[in-house]
């Protein structure tokens, strides 16, 4: 399983999943598969069944039983309601009980991931969220949808869904409590997969490709660990200064992570 | 109040005062040891304090905390001016009741797999 090693994540579960809500179909075969995403999902389907059949069948660590994406979609993500449980709301008066695998985070996941997928087919199709399900869209030419690009950022307080789009371009961004996975303290990767590139002056990297994913940040990190015990004077450094803080300093550098780090292919995941 | 617990009481209201505001009968004292007669003595303590001014970078919130820690003071007999204080303070309780969260990712140069 990939490791998520930065805040920003798509590789190959979610371009999967874009690939397969941007088919490049004519129009209304295009729609339709929209139309049908949306239709099972507003059914109640589980969303693992709904996944493209690359997903489906994606066994990430083999063995007796074999893990596959889909135990982690409902076991990591969605906690106990990926594993049958009905989700139950809790009350106030309820003990916290973590959600899956986010830090200190108990909610609906699986109910906010398929609410953020419904409104991005919907967004793609350009109808509006109490349109009945249909192929054509709004009145006139039928028009591909747009096509749409999942990104994970993985480190906020809570888990929410985004939508962003201009034009033919919808952007869904899922922010969310972090995993507990490690995170790079620089902008530099460690995996040094095929894929994995570096930029530099003599030979920049190629926008050129059909998909692309860079991060830019300074080379180096850092870290101001939070002070030790000492003894001082009366009220005298008695408050904190902050938690630990993070400097980056030195060049900016552009890479483009492996997908195996949360990067994309450049030729996407078709 | 022995000198013990008001030096510590003082130091409390001095440096936690920077950041909170604090009641007059809002500082208490859990357990007192003195150790080695008036040298030296440990504190356990608990204040409530209101958030009024930036603490630690962040803005006022307005929020009542219960603000807790020990303190060990060196050079009791020395007094307001001569007494050292030995701090440990739940800092993480404090910025649990503010909302602050950790972000559940461990930074690392390296990742290995």
């Amino acid at each position: 399983m990939a490791y998520m090693p930065y805040v920003h994540h798509i590789g190959r579960g979610f371009d999967h999943l874009g690939e397969y809500l941007s088919p490049p179909l004519p129009p209304v075969a295009a729609r339709k598969r929209l139309v049908d995403f949306r239709v099972a999902l507003r059914a109640g389907a589980p969303l693992h069944t709904l996944l493209p059949p690359k997903l489906q069948t994606w066994v990430i660590t083999p063995g007796s039983p074999p893990w596959t994406f889909a135990d982690h979609l409902n076991d990591d993500w969605f906690g106990a309601s990926g594993k049958g449980a009905a989700y139950i709301p809790p009350t106030l008066k309820d003990p916290f009980q973590q959600t899956g695998w986010w830090f200190q985070w108990e909610g609906d996941a699986n109910a906010i991931l398929r609410e953020t997928l419904l409104r991005a087919v919907e967004v793609a199709l350009g109808i509006n969220h109490n349109d009945p399900d249909t192929t054509t869209g709004p009145s006139g030419p039928v028009h591909s949808p747009s096509s749409i690009t999942f990104i994970w950022t993985c480190g906020a307080p809570f888990f929410q869904g985004w939508l962003n789009w201009r034009d033919n371009a919808v952007t869904v961004v899922f922010t969310t409590p972090g995993n507990g996975k490690q995170l790079y303290a620089t902008p530099r990767p460690t995996d040094r997969s095929p894929d994995y590139e570096e930029d530099t002056p003599a030979v920049p990297l190629d926008s050129a490709y059909r998909c692309g994913s860079w991060v830019i940040g300074q080379e180096f990190t850092q870290l101001f660990p939070s002070p030790t015990l000492v003894p001082q004077g009366l009220g005298q450094g008695f408050l904190p200064s902050s938690t630990s803080k993070i400097r980056t300093l030195g060049k900016i550098k552009v890479y483009k992570p492996s997908e195996n780090d949360g990067g994309v292919l450049e030729i996407g995941r078709p | 109040m022995s000198t013990l617990a008001a030096l510590v009481e003082k130091d409390v209201r001095a440096g936690l005062g920077e950041g909170f505001d604090i009641g007059g009968d809002d500082v208490h004292v859990l357990v007192a040891v003195d150790i080695d007669g008036a040298e030296r003595g440990a504190i356990a303590w608990e204040a409530v304090a209101v958030h009024t001014r930036e603490f630690a970078g962040l803005e006022p919130t307005g929020a009542t905390l219960k603000v807790t820690g020990m303190t060990i003071v060196e050079d009791v007999g020395s007094g307001e001016t001569g007494a050292k204080f030995w701090r440990v303070i739940d800092w993480a309780g404090v910025y649990s009741q503010l909302g602050v969260m950790l972000n559940g990712r461990s930074l690392v140069p390296e990742i290995n797999r």
